[in-house]
């Protein structure tokens, strides 16, 4: 049984770019135009302005796939993801969602599914995870990663476990396949 | 040779009455001819990006089109431009925060490329119209300043609004 992972890259809300641009001109002069006058040199000026919006990046997802599983334990995979945000806290929420009925967390065969669970840490190799829900925005993480290609290396812990019940409910040989999208939204 | 030798104390004289005159009209004229050659650079623009697209693929990029007068003959006139930010670089700042860009200068209005400027380094460029120093008539520009605001750059900066300018003095050349 193995799924894919979908990630998606550069989330913003405009609602928070405002805030936060009003919270950042503070600090920055002024400036305007000038213009020239006519003489042996002359001088003038224009004032650039630009507002970066919130963005968040979550990358290095891998997909994962169980197999040989032995159904009277628990499985479980781990791997090592980035969440980079642009936000002067770090911060950033994640949504997650399933490919089953409703957005359900569920893999299948096309005749059974099977519900699996997914948690969350913001540092890598965390294992102490926070359960998402499905379609549920997380409480706020905070990212470490600083860089946007996360050169730093993976930053948070993704987990994707099924139950040995459920596991005992499936058919040997048949595939069971899903996908799971994570969107992480600055904050 | 009596009268020849006074033929050449007259001659003598007249040159160097000559070169006397000449040294003075040099001395009297070409300041003022320097002094003719005037410039002015106006209707300048603010530049204003607004909010960056979220995705931040592409370069952002703006141009403002303005008027740069010489009235050197050969219309020619050199371009300095510094930034407001540490040692005249082109970037722009939230307070905390750097944003570099790139400017770029052509001696053309509505232009979208043109040559690269450097904090506090010359180039030389050449109007295409010299009726007046406002250029009243025609289009009212005849140069465009070009900055862009490369992906790259706004790819991994802290959200916020960023502010700067760019000082851009013309000379005649």
């Amino acid at each position: 049984m193995n799924f894919c992972i979908n990630q998606k890259d550069w989330v913003a809300r405009g609602a928070a770019v405002l805030a936060l641009a009003g919270a950042a001109m503070s600090g920055a002069p002024a400036y305007a135009a000038t213009q020239g006058t006519i003489g042996a040199t002359s001088t003038g000026s224009v004032a650039i302005t630009a507002t970066v919006p919130n963005r968040a990046r979550i990358s290095g997802l891998t997909d994962v796939a169980f197999t040989s599983v032995d159904p009277a334990v628990d499985a479980a995979s781990s791997q090592g993801p980035c969440v980079w945000s642009n936000t002067a806290t770090r911060k950033y929420t994640i949504v997650a969602s399933g490919s089953g009925t409703t957005s359900a967390f569920t893999l299948t065969d096309g005749t059974v599914a099977v519900p699996y669970s997914v948690g969350w840490a913001a540092t890598s190799g965390a294992t102490t995870l926070t359960s998402l829900a499905t379609g549920t925005a997380s409480a706020a993480f905070t990212a470490t990663g600083t860089n946007i290609t996360c050169s730093g290396g993976a930053d948070s812990t993704l987990k994707v476990s099924i139950l040995a019940g459920d596991l005992q409910n499936m058919v040997a040989t048949n595939s069971y396949t899903g996908t799971l999208t994570l969107v992480v939204t600055p904050q | 040779m009596k009268a020849s030798n006074g033929a050449r104390l007259r001659a003598s004289a007249i040159r160097r009455i000559m070169t006397a005159f000449a040294v003075l009209m040099a001395a009297v004229l070409l300041p003022a001819l320097a002094h003719a050659q005037q410039v002015r650079i106006n209707r300048l623009n603010d530049i204003a990006f607004g909010t960056l697209a979220a995705n931040g693929t592409s370069d952002a990029v703006l141009t403002d089109n303005l008027c740069a007068y010489t009235s050197a003959l050969s219309l020619g006139y050199r371009v300095t431009a510094r930034g407001s930010g540490s040692s005249s670089a082109f970037s722009l700042s939230n307070g905390g925060n750097t944003l570099a860009y790139v400017a770029q200068w052509a001696s053309t209005p509505n232009a979208t490329t043109g040559v690269q400027l450097t904090p506090n380094v010359a180039i030389s460029a050449t109007t295409s119209s010299t009726l007046n120093s406002q250029c009243l008539l025609g289009s009212g520009a005849n140069a465009t300043l070009i900055v862009r605001l490369p992906a790259a750059n706004v790819a991994g900066v802290t959200a916020g609004t960023y502010s700067g300018s760019i000082s851009i003095t013309i000379a005649p050349n």
